[in-house]
């Protein structure tokens, strides 16, 4: 029977161990002990009690610390953690492959659009996945911080920067696509020696969990490629593949983690779990020897199966400080991730930390203000110059997505209306959605129908200038907006307004509890989810997985809802009228297009007052080309206040091509597609002063002409 | 037609007016009129059946101009912003000074009240800024576009594009009018604003609900239906047609003829014309203008019928009139 007391006291003794650098068994041997007992008084199995007094004194602790958890803690000593991290620290890349093969970068990088909003979509629902399900919410913190001089120079030397620059120099000699970003960003460093960081803070997660090797959160994010790690049905990703974003928004292709577990390892290890990776492309090795296939990393330089390697280094809350990953302790469990030289790739400004951080707030709220509705994720955006915090604020949907935080807030709180009939009113429809049989070993089942839930709110005039206005968003489970469907111009008149299609498990009565029905739907919307999880369509796994139909379904269930929506927003009836629609409908009178005018008409004129207070003005006509010509009197109308203008005499008028001038008439021949003519206006016809009027020009008296020539 | 030219250089930027409040006889701004549906679509419904016996409105307006360049423009703090109201049934027209406000932004406001009685149908709210340009006070720089307030409800309903069609029995409506036409079928009416097409359900055509009203039909229940009602839209049209070219204005001798006043009118030529003279919408103006006068309307007389006919689709359903007499019943039920 594990004691909790004895429990938590063991990992408060193996915290205290770890920030003074020591390991269990020099423990066991100051105190004359086995090994076995202090690894037992470590999991809590045995009481540490009796030895209490000893071990804070050997650990430099307070006993009642160790015993209660009250009080100060181990202080770690800097200096000590300082040297510690420079002697066993460092970068180890892998070696070439042994035939020869070049990877001239990680191909996994090229599939996501690198822009802050695909970062975000991509970061956050990883972080999502790994939400501890005891907690309420994940928090999420992105800090933006801009590092020059002694705090550029100090992150720098924890990160063994000589070391990796090495690496990033060879690696930008390259003269492939990613060899040459790498060299433009280090130019652009060295120019402006300055750097940003991209640190994300998420707490209220699993972190980093899961060995060195072989399988686990750590490595899927850390080390392996195409490796989700995700075993929930409801999971956003499911590729693998989102990760890659952060090191795409890396200068430098370099990024680092430090982590809090939420279980720990089987070595008892827990806290300040770092290691970074740096993705470059195949470089000659900086020492000239060997080659280097690309992906490196940074940590406890060790060996393992007689190959250099770099594994977590743990423990060393100097180390995380310096790199700025550092965690309090109030966080709680979760990872920091930091992008080593931040950037926007797809801008071509330089973009100042606040315009970055107003960037993310943004995505985070154009894409996930559905699980920040639900409560389950909070997140805020911080810039930082070095050490000092400039900039601090909670991302808050509603100021950015009002229309739909609103309609699916009062989906939630059951304050629905029954039709639209004002401003900010919501309503909610059925749309069935037909999942076909799975016929996968895995999960297995019949063809069913799921209910998602249509909510369509009238939009209010402060929403008007919402770019996602008239917008059907889509989601499920995770509460990531899987896609906008644009349908501003699907119904003439309509009333604006913002519209959320809720399916899978996000439909369920209660979330946390949903049926057999929405869980199969979850599923069958996340496998019609390509790679970048932006929209429902057909992907290899749905075919693969099951039987035909599933892309008629969604597009079935987009048409229905797009129905609905139409019956709800069409144009609000101003016809108080009782007459049959029979009679009406042929008496509509139409904007119909123009018909198709054979004629030849202007299609680009300019005209110019010059000092004679005449009009100059040159006109480009157009015609189909036909067997006859075309004569036609062009004139100069003087506007007036109604009517269609008084037309004004010519001084002169002739061709400039595709026609002849003559008598006030120009002449195009059969065949001529185009032609320019140029008039000036006789002054003395002017009805009034030039200056004083407006004018037009025009083409009269249109008559198809036999064999007429140019 | 081509585009306008001025004889001085215009703003380019854009000129936003935006009604900011609706209050009607000094009541609480009515959030209903001012939806998010009216800003968008810059028309206000003032004619709903809540608010008929309503006597004021009271309008805010602001109005927005492209700050920069009126900054750099030569005319400068001179330039000047007018709101004007035009009717184009009462043909009242109000021009009002706007009122700049103070800040960095070219942003001019104005209050406005309208009395009920002076306006009908659709009213155009719009603004324009003005300036000296060298020796000339006053220029016309650039103008936003208009909001539509309608007093009455519009001519041409919003959903289906036809003009009002009501159910009335003539002998004993209040309307004098629908009494003198007692024994006919339908009147058409438009002389009160408001194009509206008169069914008469009373005395003899107490049936005529029957033959016309929305439900499914076949056979000759189908056939006469559609006989009726295209006897009835033609004869509707060839009226609002003619009721067009009669809105054709022309200010002088010399000018150009210029649309209707009237925005119905000015539709159904819109749609109409160009189709019978197969010419661009302003040279089929200038052509039935010319027919209209000089030649007795025979063109539009004989290619409208044509073409009415075509737009109330009479051949299709003749088609399915004449196969039901060949024992070939239209299967087609409406």
């Amino acid at each position: 029977m594990i004691d909790s007391n004895d429990e938590a006291t063991g990992t408060r003794i193996l915290q205290a161990l770890k920030q003074r650098g020591l390991k269990p068994k020099d423990l066991a041997d100051h105190l004359d002990v086995e090994p076995s007992l202090v690894s037992h008084w470590i999991k809590g199995r045995k009481s540490s009690k009796k030895h209490l007094a000893k071990i804070s004194k050997f650990l430099n602790v307070d006993a009642v610390w160790l015993d209660h958890g009250k009080g100060e803690g181990p202080v770690p000593d800097a200096k000590d953690e300082i040297e510690r991290y420079r002697r066993e620290t460092g970068w180890r890349t892998r070696e070439a492959y042994a035939d020869g093969a070049r990877d001239y970068g990680n191909a996994s990088m090229e599939t996501f659009n690198p822009d802050i909003a695909n970062m975000v979509r991509e970061g956050l629902q990883n972080i999502l996945d790994v939400r501890l399900p005891k907690e309420d919410s994940a928090k999420v913190v992105f800090r933006i911080i801009r590092l020059r001089g002694a705090d550029l120079k100090n992150f720098q030397e924890a990160l063994q920067w000589d070391e990796l620059s090495k690496h990033l120099d060879a690696a930008s000699e390259i003269k492939k696509r990613h060899g040459q970003l790498l060299k433009s960003a280090l130019d652009k460093f060295n120019e402006r020696a300055e750097m940003l960081l991209l640190v994300v803070e998420d707490s209220g997660t699993k972190g980093l969990i899961g060995p060195e090797y072989e399988d686990g959160n750590f490595l899927a994010l850390t080390k392996n490629n195409l490796d989700s790690n995700k075993d929930s049905k409801s999971a956003q990703g499911s590729y693998g593949l989102g990760k890659v974003t952060w090191w795409r928004m890396s200068q430098f292709f370099v990024v680092l983690f430090n982590s809090h577990l939420s279980e720990p390892t089987a070595e008892g290890q827990y806290e300040n779990r770092i290691i970074g990776r740096c993705e470059l492309p195949w470089h000659e090795d900086v020492k000239g020897e060997t080659a280097c296939a690309g992906p490196g990393w940074f940590g406890r330089l060790e060996t393992h199966n007689d190959t250099e390697v770099a594994e977590s280094y743990w423990g060393n809350a100097t180390l995380a400080k310096n790199l700025h990953l550092e965690r309090k302790k109030e966080v709680g469990p979760g990872t920091s991730i930091c992008v080593v030289g931040f950037h926007d790739p797809s801008s071509d400004d330089l973009k100042d930390p606040r315009d970055l951080a107003k960037d993310i707030e943004t995505a985070v709220a154009d894409h996930f203000w559905p699980v920040i509705v639900a409560g389950k994720l909070k997140v805020a955006v911080e810039t930082w110059e070095g050490a000092v915090r400039s900039f601090q604020a909670d991302v808050q949907v509603g100021s950015h997505k009002g229309g739909f935080v609103d309609a699916y807030s009062k989906y939630r709180a059951h304050d629905l209306a029954g039709e639209l009939k004002k401003d900010g009113d919501v309503v909610c429809r059925e749309i069935s959605i037909q999942v076909p049989a799975r016929t996968a070993a895995d999960g297995r089942h019949d063809a069913l129908e799921h209910s998602a839930r249509l909510i369509v709110r009238r939009a209010t005039p402060q929403d008007l200038a919402d770019d996602r206005r008239d917008c059907l968003a889509v989601f499920r489970g995770p509460g990531m907006v899987v896609e906008y469907v644009s349908l501003r111009h699907a119904f003439s008149g309509a009333m604006p307004f913002h519209a959320v299609l809720v399916c899978g498990e996000a439909a369920a009565e209660n979330p946390d509890n949903s049926t057999n029905e929405e869980r199969r739907a979850e599923r069958f919307l996340r496998t019609a989810e390509p790679a970048a999880h932006n929209k429902w369509t057909m992907t290899p796994d749905l075919k693969a997985h099951y039987e035909k139909g599933g892309k008629k379904s969604i597009d079935q269930m987009f048409q229905d809802a797009k129905k609905e929506i139409g019956e709800l927003v069409r144009p609000s009836s101003s016809d108080l009228t009782d007459g049959p629609n029979a009679l009406k409908e042929l008496l509509a009178i139409g904007e119909d297009p123009p018909p198709p005018v054979d004629q030849p008409r202007i299609v680009k004129s300019q005209a110019k007052l010059d000092e004679n207070g005449r009009w100059n003005v040159e006109a480009r006509v157009r015609v189909r080309p036909s067997e006859d010509g075309w004569r036609y009197q062009p004139v100069l109308l003087f506007g007036a206040e109604s009517g269609g203008g008084f037309p004004v005499a010519w001084e002169t008028l002739e061709a400039v091509s595709g026609c002849t001038a003559a008598q006030n008439n120009v002449e195009m021949p059969p065949g001529e597609r185009e032609a320019v003519f140029r008039g000036i206006t006789d002054a003395a016809s002017h009805p009034i002063q030039a200056e004083e009027s407006t004018v037009m020009i025009d083409i009269r008296r249109i008559r198809a002409v036999k064999g007429a020539q140019s | 037609m081509s585009k306008l030219f001025y004889p001085y250089k215009r703003i380019e930027g854009d000129l936003v007016l935006t009604v900011m409040s609706v209050d009607i006889d000094e009541k609480d701004p009515a959030p209903e009129v001012l939806t998010a549906e009216a800003i968008e679509q810059r028309q206000i419904t003032l004619w709903d059946q809540e608010k008929t016996k309503w006597k004021t409105v009271r309008l805010r307006a602001e109005l927005l101009g492209p700050t920069e360049e009126l900054r750099r423009h030569p005319a400068g703090e001179s330039i000047t912003a007018t709101l004007i109201i035009r009717c184009t049934s009462t043909w009242e027209r109000r021009a009002v000074a706007m009122q700049k406000v103070n800040g960095p932004d070219a942003k001019w406001v104005a209050d406005v009240e309208l009395q009920r009685d002076d306006f009908f149908g659709t009213t155009f709210l719009s603004a324009s800024l003005s300036g000296p340009i060298v020796d000339v006070n006053g220029r016309p720089l650039c103008s936003s576009e208009a909001w539509r307030l309608h007093f009455d409800q519009p001519a041409i309903d919003s959903k289906t594009g036809a003009i009002a069609v009501k159910w009335a029995d003539f002998s004993n409506d209040d309307r004098l009018f629908l009494k003198e036409y007692a024994n006919e079928p339908f009147f058409a009416d438009f002389e009160s604003g408001s194009p509206t097409l008169y069914l008469n359900k009373g005395g003899v055509f107490d049936r005529l609900p029957t033959l016309l009203t929305d439900r499914p039909r076949k056979g000759a229940d189908l056939v006469v239906h559609n006989a009726e009602r295209v006897g009835i839209a033609r004869a509707v049209w060839l009226a609002m047609l003619h009721a067009s070219i009669a809105g054709i204005r022309k200010s002088e001798e010399n000018a150009e003829p210029d649309w209707p006043e009237s925005e119905w009118q000015t539709r159904v030529l819109k749609s109409v014309l160009p189709r019978i003279f197969n010419q661009e919408p302003v040279e089929a103006l200038k052509s039935a203008y010319e027919d209209w006068h000089m030649g007795g309307v025979r063109v539009i007389e004989s290619r409208g019928q044509v073409e009415i006919n075509k737009r109330i689709q009479a051949t299709r359903w003749l088609k399915g009139t004449l196969a039901y007499f060949r024992d070939d019943a239209p299967s087609e039920v409406i």
